[in-house]
């Protein structure tokens, strides 16, 4: 027994040391040409290729890191994975290894081209070089690789075209080159490729026409082929790719029609053939594609109506056919879609009333259907409750607002804008909690604005512009603390400004005119300390303006125009440094024109007219920039005319109508004395103010009833109307 | 193999970059969008600027005409650093851009120069370098040019006396050089404009030659 073990041990023994030395003898030669390349590369903080080293006693490089090797020893395998290699191809030992099967550098800084040694790994099954930083174009050697079933050369900066050589590599299932600058047309020779299952070209800049011959990779499963410059039609022969699951094309230059033929494809699951130059019908035999999940065919140029066999697409989730000049109705039949999520039809010319099957859409998440010719009422439309985006604006719908958009919580941007919407509005819409857009203008809504909208908290646009609005502005809507544009104008809205909206300290744009509003501008509305714009104009606004109002250095447009306002321009107006234009006229200003304005360096427009400015015009004035354009006309202005630019050109429109202006402009009396130096408005001149003011303020208010006799006697009128 | 893993994950974002519903690219949005994302925004006033919406005149701090044009970006006083962009030079009609007081860094784009319809360049207050690029002397409707209070070097661009529009000119408070033009609307600038520039001097006298020295 004892015997029997040594026995066998001393057999094979010779074997033992045969085995030992072969590998030695196979790796050796293999190991030392990796250390050729790798003393070729740029020193890097990585300590991952430390086991790189001189092997030792058995000199197999089999351990290193990322290197594997097959039984015999012999190295089938590199994969250096993110090992932040900089260095170049140009010393791998491409003759040297020629067992090697697979390279993964996948995430490296390898840089220089790809040598045409390449060719002689003749066995490479898997070609991974992608995320490196290589040049230049791929060598047609490439073409040798007959084994390879994998090569990716994604997100480098190749260019060139793509070799036809490729065409050879009839083993290839996954050929990835997107990222890249290749040029060029696509190979016909690509029609070789039967084995060809992903094919990721997107993101280049190739040109040309896509070969027919494509229709022969029946294996293909995956078809990348976006942003690129690929022109002329789609080939029908991709018709016959029955495993095909996506094919996106998106931003190309394609023309002509989508062929009929796509409609075979039984496993199609994603279509993307937007935003190219695509004409024509949407072939009704695309209905027939029945695994579709999505179909972006937006941004083209097809005309035609909405095929209605679309709605046998069961599977379909998302629809886009936006930017089109589609035609005709919405088909019932796509109300049969209930995986429909997103369906984008915006910017056509689709006619019709939207059809009550829509209702059944119970997931619909998004959608968008504005600048069409839709009419009619509309049907309910969030039954499922899951409505965010809702976009019809800029159609003409009529009629009443259905029930479940009222509920619709879920909404988070709506547009209704442009419409011919009518309904009571406090009872057309409800509390939307993640509401943030909301634009209802230009539509025939009536009715007063309910509390409710002061509870959708998260609202930063609410504009409801143009309608047949009355009531006042309830005090709630001070709660909107998110709100950053708020439009009510062109309504008859009345009452006073709520105070409770200087509390919005988020606002960028008020406007407001065109209403019937009175009483006094609060002096919160002093507070915004972001503001851009404020119109008030076109109200029965009456008081003085608030002397710290307004308080934004960003305010370029300021209208309060067509008011009743009273009292004296405050002189904290000139800290509106940005201030491009400026209207107050048509109200009942008095004082004089404080000298501040001067400092408003930006305006472009100063509007004072129709009031009751009295003194002379500031030499300020003179200081404002050159181009500004001036109307101070019908006030009670006397003085000459400042020198300097901003008066250089002006015509005498602008300026008649006042007590004593002089100067030397066309239509103006000549000053008979030297100027007088118009003053700053210092102590001595408040007084004479104090004194004169009441004496003025008599006197104009008998001139105000008198020159405006409409507005107060329908302003008493409105105080009646107005419940709030 | 870690390779093939990774690719996996970069074709599915691939597919669900797809989902997210586009228009066809509006040129003024996408040039404001890379605005966007050169810029630092830690109180989040650029929140509004979606790309996927179809035009940018829904966003904050923009105005828009008519024709869904951008005229006015207003971003004064909000906090932001980072970069201007090449792209803004898209904006055909812009009429003002209002980037004062901010921490912006970096040069300004020559691409500014294309800005055919402005009338407003405010970038006063920053922290800009860099020359001001001759290429703002083809802004045929400008008026107001506040620089001031920057970093910027080299001249003031002759180009800019050109630019019979121009009213209101500051450059004080930076490193320019060379000398103060006098010509065209420079006549009628006030000399405090331009002061706190060390190495800039006083206005040229016509018809000698310019004693720049080291000034380009």
């Amino acid at each position: 027994m004892l015997k029997y073990p040594i026995f066998t041990f001393f057999l094979f023994l010779p074997f033992l040391f045969f085995v030992c030395l072969k590998p030695a003898s196979a790796s050796f030669p293999e190991a030392n040409a990796l250390l050729i390349w790798k003393a070729t590369f740029k020193k890097e903080n990585n300590s991952i290729l430390t086991s790189w080293t001189h092997p030792k006693a058995s000199g197999s490089p089999c351990n290193w890191f990322g290197v594997f090797c097959s039984i015999d020893g012999s190295v089938n395998s590199l994969n250096l994975t993110n090992a932040n290699i900089n260095a170049t191809f140009y010393k791998f030992p491409f003759s040297s290894l020629p067992n090697l099967a697979s390279i993964d550098f996948f995430i490296n800084r390898l840089f220089g081209t790809i040598p045409p040694q390449i060719g002689k790994l003749s066995k490479l099954v898997y070609l991974d070089i992608s995320k490196n930083q290589l040049t230049g174009t791929i060598p047609s050697e490439i073409g040798r690789l007959t084994s390879l079933r994998t090569l990716h050369l994604v997100e480098n900066q190749f260019n060139g075209s793509i070799p036809s050589e490729i065409g050879q590599l009839v083993s290839l299932s996954e050929l990835a080159l997107y990222s890249n600058k290749f040029d060029g047309s696509i190979p016909v020779s690509f029609g070789n490729l039967r084995n060809l299952t992903f094919l990721y070209l997107y993101n280049n800049s190739l040109s040309g026409f896509m070969p027919p011959e494509m229709g022969n990779l029946i294996n293909l499963v995956e078809v990348f082929m976006y942003t690129n410059m690929l022109t002329g039609p789609i080939p029908p022969t991709l018709g016959n790719l029955n495993k095909l699951q996506i094919l996106d094309l998106f931003e190309n230059q394609l023309s002509g029609s989508i062929p009929p033929e796509l409609g075979k494809l039984k496993s199609l699951e994603i279509l993307s053939l937007a935003n190219n130059n695509l004409t024509g019908l949407i072939p009704a035999s695309l209905g027939e594609a029945t695994g579709l999940i999505t179909l972006h065919l937006y941004a083209n140029n097809l005309s035609g109506p909405i095929p209605r066999e679309l709605g046998n697409l069961k599977s379909l989730s998302d629809l886009e056919l936006s930017e089109n000049k589609l035609t005709g109705p919405i088909p019932a039949s796509l109300g049969d879609l209930s995986n429909l999520e997103y369906v984008f039809l915006r910017q056509n010319q689709l006619s019709g009333p939207i059809p009550s099957e829509l209702g059944k859409l119970k997931k619909l998440v998004f959608l968008e259907m504005d600048e069409n010719q839709f009419s009619g009422h509309l049907p309910e439309l969030c039954s499922g409750g899951l409505i965010k985006r809702f976009t019809l604006s800029n159609n003409r719908l009529s009629g009443p607002i259905p029930e479940s958009l009222k509920t619709c919580s879920s909404l988070t941007r709506a547009r209704f804008d442009h419409n011919k919407f009518s309904g009571n509005l406090s009872k057309e819409f409800g509390v939307y909690p993640n509401l943030t857009f909301m634009d209802l203008s230009d539509n025939k809504f009536y009715g007063e604005l309910s509390d409710n909208w002061g509870s959708s908290k998260r609202l930063e646009t609410l504009k409801i512009a143009k309608n047949n609005l009355s009531g006042s502005i309830p005090p709630d809507f001070g709660n909107l603390n998110q709100i950053q544009i708020l439009n009510l104008s062109s309504n008859q809205l009345c009452g006073g400004i709520p105070k409770e909206i200087g509390k919005l300290v988020l606002l960028l744009k008020i406007d407001l005119n065109d209403n019937r509003l009175s009483g006094n501008i609060p002096h919160e509305l002093g507070s915004f300390s972001s503001l851009n714009y404020l119109d008030l104009s076109r109200n029965r606004l009456t008081g003085p303006i608030p002397k710290n109002f307004p308080n934004s250095e960003q305010l370029f447009h300021l209208n309060l125009s067509y008011n009743f306002l009273s009292q004296t321009i405050p002189v904290q107006i000139g800290k509106l440094t940005h201030l491009a234009a400026l209207d107050m006229s048509s109200n009942s200003l008095t004082g004089e024109i404080p000298y501040e304005i001067g400092f408003l360096s930006s305006l472009g427009m100063l509007n004072l007219s129709h009031n009751r400015l009295s003194g002379f015009i500031p030499e300020s004035f003179q200081k404002l920039p050159g181009s500004v354009d001036i109307d101070i006309s019908y006030n009670e202005l006397e003085g000459h005319i400042p020198n300097g630019k901003p008066f250089q050109n002006v015509s005498i429109e602008k300026l008649r109508g006042n007590k004593g202006l002089c100067g030397n402009i066309a239509g103006l009396q000549p000053c008979k004395v030297p100027p007088i130096k118009n003053h700053k408005i210092g102590k001595g001149h408040k007084l004479i103010l104090i004194v004169a003011i009441p004496l003025i303020g008599g006197t104009s208010t008998s001139i105000c009833t008198r020159w405006h006799p409409d507005h107060v006697r329908t302003q008493k009128e409105e105080f009646k109307r107005c419940r709030r | 193999m870690a390779g093939r893993d990774l690719f996996v994950f970069v074709a599915l974002t691939v597919i669900s970059s797809m989902m997210a519903p586009k228009a066809r690219g509006n040129s003024e949005g996408d040039a404001l969008y890379a605005l966007r994302r050169s810029l630092s925004d830690p109180d989040n006033i650029l929140q509004s600027w979606d790309p996927n919406l179809v035009n940018p005149c829904t966003w904050f701090h923009i105005t828009c005409n008519q024709d869904n044009h951008v005229t006015r970006v207003d971003l004064g006083n909000s906090n932001l650093s980072g970069h201007l962009v090449p792209e803004l030079g898209k904006l055909e009609h812009l009429q003002y851009l209002e980037l004062y007081k901010n921490k912006i860094q970096g040069s300004i784009p020559v691409e500014l120069g294309n800005l055919k319809s402005l009338i407003s360049l405010d970038l006063y207050n920053n922290n800009i370098s860099g020359t001001i690029p001759l290429a703002l002397g083809k802004l045929k409707y400008l008026v107001f040019l506040r620089l001031n209070d920057n970093q910027l070097t080299g001249p003031i661009p002759s180009t800019l006396a050109s630019i019979s529009s121009l009213k209101v000119v500051d450059v004080s408070n930076n490193f320019l050089c060379g000398t103060i033009p006098t010509t065209g609307p420079f006549e009628h600038i006030p000399l405090n404009n331009f002061e706190n520039n060390p190495r800039l001097e006083g206005p040229e006298l016509q018809g000698l030659a310019s004693y720049d020295k080291n000034c380009s």
